[in-house]
């Protein structure tokens, strides 16, 4: 009967019979905060609104990434030990107040001090390293670092008929927010945050003003466009998603070659992140990833084969995600093969970053069109002088220029 | 132990009393993490199959405690001026790559700032999240300050090559613990290594091998200083060493007095070579090997003058530092125009970088 139950128990939690759990990688957004930046006609502008300085965490944050960290302790208790080993998690964040904060205040749930850990009895908290890159450096989490190729990709997609459709269709609606609001709200990235900005105020049970009740419900499909955005296009997703796609691949990988002591990865991050990795796989249903939303992937197996389970927990239950070309229980290999236009290695970033050959300028088409205007013009010089030599007399020396297309 | 503790206590009462003449506007804290295991082992080490928890460099539990401690003494003693609550935007705290000092700076950080009143956002955990941020070891010239700089990299392996700096290696000490090592050491910093991992593991109660006796163990402990003291032998290395640091804190200073915003609490966690280079630049010390937790503050005070306190453990009574040539209350432009020497303008530039 035990034996049954353990089994029964085993398949809950495992999802198959004889199945090890073998990684995890955890990616979740920061809890609960205050606005960014708010607008500049908005009335709740005064710091004296907010219990925090602007887009820091609030206590409710902290509560949720603790309660998160409670129950990711629960769903690894059996595979994560209880005792703390930095052989065991690497945990990253992007280098901001809130990401590191909810990153401390979920290791404060993961992580509560076993007996030989407590080091002040009144304490039940240890510190627990978080690795971080400063924001201009970060390519593989933060996605600020300078790409000049993703900046003209995304350009040009907002110059594709669809988004200057949607220009022109929502022009009245962008007027109208950047006269009432004081900002300029010209993009579906400032309405983005206009709508961010809102959506926390009503979150504070703070009264909007009646423009932005009545214009909020539609701004939400734009806001939440907004974010597919980013990761648009496969290319636009490997520039950005991309070092973190390649560096979950290597880590499973290396798991499986079991040559990675590390059980988990957990990587502390943005909304945009989120919205970001679920885009590069074809997952993303348009919607603002919530406070402490969260992506896992966990890859399980045997010795013969092996496959990735996608979740994405933006409410109490973990939903499972299953990719267009894959089944749930995605084999490991296939996941990498379908992942393959996305993934980029972090040492090749830097080189897909940059438009060598692909700046139009430099391209041989313009060098040479470049180089029969100077040539076109320099003759025209040159006649002129001849012909004012030779026609002295006359002033009317106008003389025709070919034009370019006949050069 | 606790007799320390209690006294580290007393000290600090009497101190807090005696040091709250002039409101401090600003403050400047550099700390080193607490006890640590051994980084590595050397040859002959009876305890080269010890389980040391944590991991090798890793903070021990004691450790944790010591600079915890250290944030509530710290508490106690700038009560007066620190904030009611913590504010992320009124706190800095950069922390050296490597985990011990990321910890270690958290952990001043809970007891500088336990939550009160309506910060508590857990009943049961009066502790609350700070964010805690540094840049990677080859990246830093601040804390580590192990960025690569040409024209210090020269003038240090210069250095090692007079005749009276290796003379330093050739005496009878070195022969003598090679053997017992069975380490080849070669340097100054090989002896550094090895007198360490001896420390910690007499700190941790490990008994040492017979040789380790205190005779030879306080004359490696001089040579460990020596090591320390070398990086910044010279005007030159004063100032692309500790010097980044001490402009780092003028110029934050100078900005404060000037109204510009400013964090008012400044917390930086690093090692015990930062902490001597930073002394030597302000040419507060000739050699020293600071203890775990030990800690230097610079107050910058309401008249414009500044005090610099050291502490060379994390129980440590607080002493007053005095500078050479501007004894009592030195203004910040007192304390320029004395250092400008060793503040470099352009770092990246007069590395040669």
């Amino acid at each position: 009967m035990a034996f049954i139950f353990i089994l029964v128990l085993n398949f809950l939690i495992f999802g198959s019979f004889g199945d090890e759990l073998k990684g995890v990688v955890v990616i979740y957004r920061h809890g609960d905060r205050t606005p960014v930046d708010p607008y500049p006609n908005d009335p709740y502008r005064n710091s004296s609104y907010w219990p925090v300085g602007f887009g820091q965490l609030i206590n409710k944050g902290k509560l949720r990434h603790l309660e998160l960290g409670r129950w990711l302790r629960n769903r690894y208790k059996n595979y994560l030990p209880e005792i703390y080993n930095a052989n065991d998690i690497h945990i990253q964040s992007t280098d901001v107040d809130r990401t590191l904060m909810s990153a401390e205040a979920n290791l404060a749930g993961l992580y509560p001090p076993m007996a030989s850990q407590k080091f002040d009895k009144n304490l039940t908290w240890q510190p627990i390293p978080i690795h971080t890159i400063p924001e201009k450096m970060d390519a593989l989490l933060a996605g600020k670092k300078e790409c000049a190729k993703y900046t003209e990709l995304r350009n040009a997609l907002f110059k594709t008929p669809y988004f200057r459709n949607i220009s022109r269709k929502y022009h009245d609606l962008f007027a109208y927010l950047t006269v009432k609001s004081g900002n300029k709200v010209t993009t579906l990235e400032k309405l983005e945050y206009l709508y961010n900005t809102l959506l926390i105020e009503t979150f504070f049970n703070y009264t909007l003003p009646t423009w932005a009740q009545s214009a909020f419900k539609k701004m939400e499909p734009l806001a939440f466009l907004s974010f597919a955005t980013q990761t648009y296009t496969p290319e636009l997703a490997r520039l950005k998603s991309g070092p973190l796609f390649d560096q979950i691949i290597n880590y499973f990988q290396s798991r499986i070659d079991q040559s990675e002591s590390k059980k988990m990865m957990v990587y502390s991050a943005h909304d945009t992140t989120i919205a970001n990795l679920l885009n590069s796989m074809g997952l993303f249903e348009y919607h603002s990833p919530p406070y402490a939303s969260t992506v896992i992937f966990e890859l399980r197996g045997n010795n013969s084969t092996n496959y990735l389970n996608i979740f994405y927990k933006n409410s109490t239950e973990p939903q499972n995600m299953t990719l267009k070309t894959c089944s749930f229980n995605c084999n490991f290999k296939m996941f990498v093969q379908i992942m393959s236009p996305v993934a980029l290695p972090l040492s090749q970033w830097e080189q897909a970053c940059s438009n060598d050959g692909t700046n139009w300028y430099l391209q041989p088409f313009y060098i040479y069109i470049f180089g029969m205007v100077i040539f076109v013009l320099f003759a025209a010089i040159v006649l002129k002088m001849l012909l004012n030599l030779v026609n002295k007399k006359t002033d009317s020396s106008y003389i025709q220029l070919p034009n370019e297309e006949e050069a | 132990m606790k007799h320390f503790q209690i006294l580290g206590v007393l000290l600090f009462m009497f101190f807090s009393v005696n040091s709250e003449k002039s409101a401090i506007k600003q403050l400047h804290i550099f700390f080193r993490h607490g006890e640590r295991n051994p980084t590595h082992l050397y040859k002959n080490d009876p305890y080269i199959n010890h389980t040391w928890s944590g991991g090798l460099g890793g903070l021990t539990n004691r450790g944790k405690y010591q600079i915890f401690y250290l944030g509530q003494q710290l508490k106690k003693h700038y009560k007066s001026f620190l904030p009611k609550y913590y504010y992320a935007d009124n706190v800095t705290c950069l922390s050296s790559y490597s985990d011990r000092c990321k910890m270690s700076a958290q952990l001043l950080n809970a007891g500088l700032f336990p939550p009160i009143d309506e910060q508590i956002w857990n009943s049961e955990l009066l502790w609350q999240p700070v964010p805690i941020k540094y840049i990677p070891r080859n990246d830093d010239n601040l804390i580590v300050m192990r960025k690569q700089c040409k024209v210090y990299d020269k003038a240090y392996s210069d250095m090692l090559n007079l005749e009276e700096v290796k003379n330093l290696t050739k005496t009878k000490i070195f022969d003598d613990v090679r053997k017992y090592t069975g380490e080849e050491i070669k340097t100054l910093e090989d002896m550094e290594f090895i007198f360490n991992t001896l420390d910690i593991e007499q700190v941790q109660n490990l008994t040492l091998p017979s040789w380790a006796t205190i005779e030879i163990l306080k004359e490696m402990k001089k040579i460990a200083a020596k090591n320390l003291a070398l990086y910044t032998e010279t005007k030159l290395m004063k100032r692309l060493k500790g010097g980044v640091f001490v402009k780092r804190v003028l110029d934050s200073m100078k900005n404060c007095i000037n109204n510009k915003k400013q964090p008012t609490i400044n917390l930086y966690a690093g090692h015990d070579v930062s902490l001597v280079h930073i002394l030597r630049t302000l040419d507060l010390v000739d050699t020293i090997k600071p203890g775990f937790g030990a800690t230097l503050i610079m107050e910058l005070h309401e008249d414009s003058t500044l005090k610099v306190f050291y502490m060379d453990s994390y129980n440590d009574v607080m002493q007053e530092q005095i500078f050479k040539s501007c004894a009592k209350s030195c203004s910040i432009n007192d304390f320029e125009n004395i250092y400008h020497g060793v503040l470099p303008l352009d770092w990246e530039k007069e590395c040669d970088n």
